[in-house]
């Protein structure tokens, strides 16, 4: 600033220029240049400014313009307080201002800025005021430091009294308080306590231990601190004494001596909670004991899912201790099949809080899996966050079994329905409904459905049958007829079909039918095979009983006028030669038979290597073919008796054939034998031969007694008919 | 026995039958008549006022049986005693009062004979 001092042209101030100042500037100017301290001095009556180095950084942007300028032009905005101290200082006065507040404008911008300010006028020679010294010190850090520490000091107080916690600071060996904030105040009821002792001003906590704990903490110097300590406080005269639950800390206060001079005291009421926490340690017993006391397993798991408590009757059960199921331990005792949706069901209940279900299996003691159902609901509090899950696992191992068996019975059942062509029914009587398996609205011809009147059934039975099936009398009064069988009409398909029909009734306790229960089935393949074995039964019958009057008919004819040992014989052969045809009939079932083969088979019994037989296959009746078998055995046993077969040389031609396709000759010629005579007696054989082979054949029969040897012709009506199975009449 | 209706008519489809009984009635001494239809016996019915006795086969081929055959006599004939046979069992109330006596097969043609001297 020197520098700048000697360089400034003062010739243009009020001072003129530095060679003609007096010694007295001189030396002021020497001496503020000197200083560390920041000083300006107002020289003249205009107060021409000069200052030292320390000022021109207190002056900041002004610096250097402020250099030989009048204050009230250098600091207009301060210029009425300048103006003053120029009037008191140039009167012989002095001032002084600590953190004096003013706004500045050192930087181009308005500044709050604290000084301590000293004026002092500067005297010339004669002691005549001829400017003013100003030490100038900026103290805004220190007022802001000051400032910022009382308002720390409010806010504390302000925390103090408006702490949830209740607080008092207690002075002097007799705990007097000085203060108490709002919550003390509402602990003791708002009583006037400031400047009174606890004995005085609490004096229903004598007898309590509190007067005491506070005179030892005062002795000793060693802080108290506690929880859940009951108190009896009256905070009202009169009024009842208060059951209340505190924490409590006693705080020893010691001088900067390190002398104890009070006790500070803090706490919270914590009855609410205590009695909170009692309630539900109490209610947690009670669960306990009847959650222990339970048939059922009973867990408890936390918010988030993890086990942490057991009934007895679950470790009973697994064998396991209580540690190896909490957490998610407890999927150790499932069976492997079951473990994943047992996890996420769970899994989505800890998530969304909805109640949990799930059915496993859980491994008991002895390594047996049985199927229980898991069920748990959340526990919540007043605002609906959940504390805790219960959770319950019911053995349902049997009722699964039982329903297993059930639904393997129930399919078992149908499935033997389905093959037996059984369908099965309920009849509920008062309404008339039917309900029936699938099977049964087949049986009917009826489209799928649940039920049906029973009057829609009734009108499908034929009415010549409705006399068979129930009606609404007797399935009221119980006298239908357990088994029934009656045709149907079949609604689909127009088809007549038999149905069969086993109920049973359900009587309620008065013995009134309610219901009728039963199987139906269709029989119409049965009842055309029984129809048909009927029919067939009656046939067979039928046949043998022509068969013995055809035997006993032959016996009649041979036994007549006959020896009875050729008669004997005679019957034999008649009858072998009739086996014989019965045997081809057999075959074709009493279709028809060949009439090569009936001869073929006939002749067998006779030297048939000298019998010749030839002619067109043809098929002939049963009637036809018995005939014929007992012809050819008459012809052979006559030949071989008297004819061309009772000589060595003696041959047979057996010949037959169609003339036209529709006259059948079928002939019998003897060559080679004796010479043939006319038989004297008319026996069986002629008898057959020339009446009833003619006859069965519808056609005639004539026959030769040649010399050379005997021709018997048949000739009759052939068409391919005739050898269409007749019915065996 | 009237000397108007004393003939008997045997018939029977199976000729063995027919003819054997027929034999065995002749030789009992009736006068016997054969036919092995039923059509064919209601021709010889036309032209037979003798006959006295028919011996019917039930069971025959054909459009009438001897039920029905016995049906028509009745009708038509009704003097005409009615002597029925059959290898099947018949339930009787088919019979009566169609015919007068059954007779099943086999039969004895003694019985036979006996029954039809009884009738006539």
């Amino acid at each position: 600033m020197a520098a700048r001092i000697a360089a400034f042209d003062w010739a243009a101030t009020p001072l003129g220029p530095i060679s003609r100042w007096s010694e007295s500037l001189r030396t002021v100017v020497s001496l503020v240049l000197r200083s560390e301290v920041p000083i300006v001095t107002l020289m003249g009556e205009t107060g021409v400014m000069i200052y030292n180095d320390a000022y021109s950084e207190f002056a900041g942007g002004r610096h250097p313009g402020l250099l030989g300028t009048n204050v009230r032009e250098g600091w207009p905005e301060v210029a009425d307080f300048n103006d003053n101290v120029m009037k008191v200082c140039f009167g012989g006065g002095t001032l002084a201002y600590r953190d004096q507040e003013l706004t500045l404008l050192r930087n181009g911008h308005p500044e709050q800025v604290w000084m301590n300010l000293d004026y002092s006028p500067i005297l010339d020679e004669r002691g005549r005021p001829f400017g003013v010294i100003a030490i100038v010190v900026e103290t805004t850090k220190k007022v802001a430091a000051e400032r910022w520490r009382l308002g720390e000091i409010d806010r504390q107080r302000q925390m103090f009294e408006q702490a949830p916690g209740f607080m008092a600071m207690l002075s002097g060996p007799d705990h007097v308080f000085e203060l108490t904030n709002a919550s003390y105040m509402q602990l003791v009821g708002h009583r006037d306590i400031i400047g009174l002792s606890v004995r005085e001003a609490m004096p229903e906590l004598a007898g309590q231990g509190f007067y005491e704990l506070l005179d030892e903490v005062y002795a000793t110097g060693t802080p108290f601190i506690d929880h859940a300590i009951p108190a009896q406080i009256q905070r009202v005269p009169g009024a009842p004494m208060e059951n209340l639950v505190l924490d409590l800390i006693y705080q020893p206060v010691r001088d900067p001596a390190g002398a104890i001079v009070g006790i500070f005291c803090q706490g919270m009421d914590v009855t609410d909670r205590f009695r909170a926490e009692r309630d539900l340690r109490r209610s947690e017993a009670q669960f306990r004991t009847f959650a222990e006391s339970m048939p059922n397993h009973v867990w408890t798991a936390t918010p988030s899912g993890l086990i942490d408590w057991c009934n007895p009757r679950i470790l009973d059960y697994s064998g396991k201790r209580d540690v190896e199921l909490f957490g998610t331990s407890w999927v150790s005792v499932l069976h492997p099949e079951d473990v994943e949706a047992a996890r996420i069901a769970w899994a989505e209940s800890i998530a969304t809080g909805r109640i949990y279900e799930a059915e496993f299996r859980i491994r008991r003691w002895d390594g047996v899996y049985r199927w229980h159902l898991a069920r748990a609901v959340p526990i919540r509090d007043a605002d609906g966050a959940i504390l805790r899950w219960i959770g319950t696992n019911t053995d349902i191992d049997d009722q699964q079994r039982t329903a297993q068996a059930l639904f393997e019975s129930e399919r078992r059942l149908q499935l033997s329905q389905n093959v037996a062509g059984i369908a099965s029914l309920e009849v509920d009587i008062e309404s008339g409904i039917v309900y029936g398996s699938d099977g049964l609205w087949e049986l009917w011809g009826l489209g799928s459905r649940d039920s049906v009147h029973i009057s829609l059934l009734e009108d499908i039975v034929l009415p010549e049958d409705a006399r068979v099936r129930s009606n609404t009398d007797s399935r009221n009064d119980g006298s239908a007829d357990p088994s029934v069988e009656y045709r149907i009409r079949r609604p689909d398909t127009g088809e007549i079909r038999w149905l069969s029909r086993h109920v049973e009734f359900v009587r309620d306790a008065t013995g009134k039918p309610v219901k009728m229960f039963g199987v139906m089935q269709d029989i119409t393949d049965r009842k055309a095979a029984q129809q048909r074995q009927e029919m067939l039964t009656h046939e067979l019958e039928h046949r043998i009983k022509n068969i013995l009057a055809m035997v006993s008919a032959i016996a009649s004819q041979t036994l007549r006028n006959a020896d009875i040992e050729v008669a004997r014989l005679s019957f034999t052969n008649r009858l072998r030669a009739l086996a014989n045809a019965h045997d081809l009939l057999n075959a074709t079932r009493w279709t028809d038979a060949s009439l090569r083969e009936v001869v073929s088979k006939t002749i067998a019994a006779l030297p048939y290597e000298r019998i010749t037989v030839k002619g067109p296959n043809l098929t002939i009746n049963p009637k036809m073919a018995l005939t014929l078998a007992l012809a050819v055995n008459e012809l052979g046993t006559n030949a071989l008796k008297y004819g061309a077969l009772s000589v060595p040389n003696g041959l047979v031609t057996i010949e037959w054939y169609l003339t036209d396709g529709k006259t059948l000759t079928w002939r019998w010629v003897e060559t080679g034998g004796p010479v043939v005579t006319s038989p004297k007696r008319r026996g069986f054989g002629s008898f057959l031969i020339e009446r009833v082979l003619g006859t069965d054949f519808g056609g005639t029969v004539k026959t030769e007694f040649r010399q050379e040897g005997v021709i018997c012709v048949l000739t009759a009506p052939f068409s391919h008919e005739d050898a269409a199975p007749l019915p065996l009449v | 026995m009237t000397e108007a209706r004393s003939t008997v008519l045997v018939v029977e489809d199976e000729a063995l039958l027919l003819f054997a009984i027929a034999d065995e009635l002749r030789l009992a001494g009736f006068e016997v008549l054969e036919a092995n239809t039923a059509e064919g016996a209601l021709q010889l019915l036309e032209t037979h006022e003798s006959i006295g006795v028919l011996f019917s086969d039930i069971d025959m081929p054909g459009r009438m049986d001897g039920v029905k055959l016995t049906k028509t006599v009745r009708a038509r004939w009704p003097p005409v005693k009615v002597v029925l046979t059959s290898g099947k069992p018949i339930p009787s109330h088919e019979i009566y009062p169609v015919g007068d006596v059954f007779l099943p097969k086999p039969y004895q043609p003694e019985i036979v004979a006996a029954t039809i001297e009884r009738l006539l």
